[in-house]
């Protein structure tokens, strides 16, 4: 390398790493800069998000709650219910059943709701999910031994998607509701509840000829086996909430906007039945 | 002079990552430093238990941007507040989310399988990072950081959403129909109390 070569080199390096260097510092002051402006000019309004999407934009402070006398009540019901009740026989149970297990029957619930899923996409013309939920029903159901094991997310990762009645009458244009806080089943709405109605009906429940008991029997144990699988959760929310009841209700309303959105984002990655997740994570 | 090209180009491309990925970044090194404490044998013992929080406690604190966050929190009632008011509802409030943050991670983090980065969007001082959490039990967890660039070029949050849930909303919506039926001082007591509760 002859002594002119290497000049330029170095002229070279030397005006990269000044560049850099420039635009760095230019960045971090200009940045601080704007920052600091916009900290003075809007400390004394109220903070709103520029990632707010048009749906949560509108103020959710206006949750219509009629009923929210009964509602209260029946929150309280289902919080003793689940404190002496629910929550030591999920403990129980949980102690006796390995935890891969519990996780199999979870499976082998969801399997069972695959129809719900199915129709819901076809109404809300994503018939691409409707497919993968149909090849997933068919796949889990043989291969994964009557829906026990998930070898379509496993090994093909054919994902479920959340879809619902409720979600469908979302899609076409009917609002929410007023809020209604069930006993034992917990939050919903006015949309809700009859989506849940109707879901239930592409189940096979009501059409199997098996005594009402049994079946009750069956939903109970479906229940302790999910929140076997999530115990914990709600101590969570009531830990970190002034109002747990505001915080649930919120919560579901958040969640009703959050469904659409994240279908539409594609991003949505949360099964059906899957255990409620934390309310406040990283 | 290939070299030099390559250099060069090596140069612009580092510089040019280090810029883009920032607010990922930083969540990837503040949960890869939370997941070590949480994994470390030697504070896996009971008595340990208040040394792994305070270890943790120091990581989290410049890591959100409490101001922000009570402002986000308290909306439309930010503006009616006195600086001193503003002042002491951010202390509590900071007390009561980094206590619920903690006892949370204890409890989530042990059933982590993996954290998915998958996107980033920056507008102007402010970034969203949304990510993936895999449990053990088979489910996935969509979380997404909302962050805002603080002075030092460090990027602070500011929200947390889980499934859509954002975290600051719920808050605003609670606190909202506190004061909407009582005094700002009945707030700072509840949170005082909550604070109590966890920390007796």
């Amino acid at each position: 390398m002859n002594p002119d070569h290497f000049r330029r080199v170095s002229l070279l390096v030397s005006i990269v790493i000044l560049v850099f260097c420039g635009c760095r510092s230019v960045n971090d002051s200009e940045s601080v800069t704007v920052a600091a402006e916009m900290e003075v000019a809007g400390e004394l309004d109220e903070f709103i998000d520029p990632f707010d999407e048009e749906e949560s934009a509108t103020p959710l402070l206006k949750v219509s709650d009629p009923l929210e006398k009964i509602n209260r009540s029946f929150y309280h019901f289902n919080d003793k219910f689940y404190f002496w009740l629910l929550k030591p026989v999920s403990i129980a149970y949980r102690k006796v059943m390995p935890e891969p297990v519990r996780v199999s029957f979870n499976r082998f619930f969801n399997n069972l709701r695959s129809p719900v899923r199915i129709v819901n996409n076809i109404l809300q013309r994503r018939f691409r999910d409707s497919g993968i939920e149909t090849a997933r029903l068919l796949i889990n159901t043989t291969f994964g031994l009557g829906g026990f094991f998930d070898p379509a997310m496993l090994e093909l990762e054919l994902n479920p998607k959340r879809a619902r009645f409720d979600q469908t009458l979302g899609q076409y244009g009917s609002g929410i509701g007023f809020y209604i806080h069930w006993p034992i089943l917990g939050p919903s709405s006015l949309r809700g509840s009859i989506g849940m109605a109707v879901d239930t009906l592409m189940t096979p429940w009501p059409y199997l000829d098996i005594p009402i008991a049994t079946t009750v029997s069956v939903r109970s144990f479906q229940e302790v086996n999910l929140t076997s699988l999530s115990i914990g959760s709600y101590e969570d929310i009531k830990s970190a909430a002034l109002d747990p009841y505001v915080a649930l209700r919120t919560a579901y309303y958040q969640r009703r906007t959050g469904d659409r959105i994240s279908v539409d984002a594609e991003d949505e990655t949360g099964g059906e039945e899957s255990p409620p997740s934390p309310f406040f994570v990283p | 002079m290939t070299r030099l090209i390559s250099i060069v180009v090596l140069l612009a491309l580092s510089g040019l990552a280090a810029l883009a990925g920032a607010p990922t970044a930083q969540i990837r090194v503040t949960t890869d430093k939370l997941l070590s404490v949480l994994k470390d044998e030697a504070l896996a013992k009971e008595e340990k238990l208040e040394v792994k929080r305070d270890k943790m406690t120091e990581i989290i604190s410049d890591h959100f941007d409490w101001k922000l966050i009570s402002r986000g929190c308290l909306g439309r009632h930010w503006r009616k507040l006195s600086e001193k008011e503003r002042q002491s509802f951010e202390t509590k409030f900071k007390g009561l989310l980094q206590r619920t943050y903690l006892t949370q991670l204890e409890t989530y983090f042990t059933d982590l399988e993996s954290i998915n980065y998958r996107s980033e969007r920056i507008q102007g001082n402010y970034a969203s990072v949304k990510t993936v959490f895999s449990t053990k039990k088979n489910t996935k967890h969509p979380v997404e950081y909302r962050l805002k660039l603080a002075a030092g070029n460090r990027w602070r949050i500011y929200d947390g959403l889980i499934e859509g849930i954002s975290m600051v909303k719920n808050y605003r919506v609670q606190f909202d129909e506190i004061l909407a039926r009582n005094s700002f001082v009945y707030l700072l007591e509840q949170l005082e109390k909550k604070n109590i509760e966890f920390n007796p």
